[in-house]
């Protein structure tokens, strides 16, 4: 009963925050506006809350990992020092001259741009390598008409959008007002579709949004319990 | 500006009223489900989940970057739902599934719905809180994070639904294909799912993406959410080529 009680009282809660927060974002009426500022407020300021909650889950997963010496525990040292370390850095950046105060002193800067920008950046480069690994990987395991044309499509999308070489004729065909070349054309032929195509996804995608947004709003899917 | 929102607030309406009626036929018509188009990711899914619990080893569902509160909240939430309908079989293994993401709030919400799976199944003092965890707080760290999971938990499968950057994707499937562990992902970004498209063993493509609850769960408010998704691209896609009409005309 109780249970039923709560489960109501949130239904209630997040169809009514739902419904305040759309309407005032589209009618032009004062308390509606008001209540909308408030409830993004009051939203902004459980995202920060949540932060916090990540962190203690990252710290709780990774020490059970290190006690019970799981597969990988090795690596979770480095993120308990890691988390632990710039916790402390920024407790203590107040009290040290010359660090300064804030998310942006100077130990914060030193951190985020000799390490995780580094890291980061080397992890990045990595992704090409996967990519052609993983484009010869999908020509062999699902070979088909539409994985074909997806790569040859980005190997023509490649060739037209690096530089290229002035080895490789690139004639000029006369196409449009100011004579197009073969580049030209390429590019052409490989970047409409791809808009076209892409603006097709995102139309899909949108209306998927939307949908869920409204599933929640007309409390037919309550993920915040049942 | 004002009919421009005037018009948003049309839409908005006009999609809450015909999800709302779908959902009701859908509900009636409970005897006789509608014939969905055939997406090969979610017919693979129920044989990937098998496998898991066959094998004794755990099934990783992944909400990628997603984060309550911000413009990815719809897919989070799209991400959970299947989440809810792929745990109540995949709870049934000796190992619990594991779930990840970069989000507090959504691991809460994670956290929330396999307890209540756990508590369906009257198998609670089988749920472990810390099966539903953040892998890491920003974009790299959750992608580095998951390089090792797959091997590190002992995982026969792997789905991602959620926001997902090109680094975080690629770095995911990519530890998927070296532990020979079936992917299924699908994100809201286009060129990550371009990316996913070549590097996962079953992409979900476009708004694929929300559909699980359709596909997975035949849940009439998301078939009728279907429904109404269609009428409505027809809708604007005659409202484009009329658009584009018009401005070829000159008027």
């Amino acid at each position: 009963m109780t249970r039923r009680l709560t489960t109501l009282l949130a239904t209630i809660i997040a169809v009514g925050a739902g419904l305040v927060t759309l309407f005032g974002y589209f009618l032009d009426v004062p308390l509606l506006g008001t209540l909308r500022g408030l409830l993004v407020g009051w939203a902004a300021l459980l995202a920060g809350v949540a932060v916090w909650v990540g962190a203690i889950n990252l710290l709780l997963v990774h020490s059970k990992k290190l006690t019970t010496q799981a597969p990988g525990w090795l690596y979770s040292i480095f993120v308990i020092l890691g988390l632990l370390g710039v916790v402390a850095v920024n407790v203590l950046a107040p009290f040290i001259p010359g660090v300064g105060t804030g998310p942006s002193n100077a130990a914060n800067q030193w951190i985020f741009q000799s390490l995780q920008i580094t890291l980061g950046t080397a992890l990045a480069g990595m992704v090409f390598f996967f990519l052609v690994l993983a484009g010869y990987r999908l020509l062999r395991r699902r070979m088909s008409v539409v994985t074909v044309t997806f790569v040859i499509v980005a190997v023509v999308s490649l060739v037209v959008l690096t530089p290229w070489p002035p080895e490789i004729p690139n004639p000029v065909l006369g196409v449009g007002s100011e004579g197009g070349t073969l580049r030209d054309l390429l590019r052409a032929l490989t970047l409409v579709p791809a808009l076209a195509g892409a603006r097709g996804l995102l139309l899909g995608i949108a209306l998927g949004v939307v949908a869920t947004g409204l599933r929640v709003l007309l409390a037919l899917d309550r993920p915040y319990g049942e | 500006m004002e009919l421009q929102r005037l018009l948003g607030l049309g839409f908005v309406l006009l999609f809450a009223a015909l999800l709302a009626g779908f959902t009701f036929v859908a509900r009636r018509n409970r005897a006789r489900p509608r014939v969905l188009r055939d997406i090969e990711a979610f017919r693979t899914l129920s044989t990937t989940v098998g496998q898991a619990v066959e094998t004794g080893r755990r099934l990783h569902i992944s909400l990628g970057t997603s984060a309550i509160g911000e413009r990815d909240t719809a897919t989070a939430l799209a991400g959970l739902t299947v989440l809810d309908l792929v745990s109540a079989e995949a709870a049934m293994s000796d190992k619990p599934p594991v779930i990840t993401t970069a989000d507090g709030a959504a691991m809460l919400l994670a956290q929330d719905a396999l307890h209540r799976v756990y508590e369906r199944q009257n198998a609670l003092r089988r749920y472990d809180p810390t099966s539903a965890r953040v892998a890491g707080l920003s974009a790299i760290s959750f992608g580095a994070a998951l390089t090792s999971m797959v091997q590190d938990e002992s995982v026969a499968g792997t789905i991602l639904i959620g926001s997902a950057g090109a680094a975080e994707a690629i770095l995911m499937t990519e530890a998927g294909q070296r532990s020979h562990v079936a992917t299924l992902a699908g994100a809201d970004d286009p060129s990550t799912q371009a990316l996913l498209f070549v590097a996962a063993d079953q992409p979900l493509v476009g708004e694929d993406v929300y559909a699980g609850g359709a596909y997975i769960g035949r849940l009439a408010h998301h078939l009728g959410s279907l429904q109404a998704q269609d009428v409505l691209r027809i809708i604007i896609g005659l409202a484009i080529v009329a658009g584009v009409v018009f401005k070829s005309l000159g008027r």
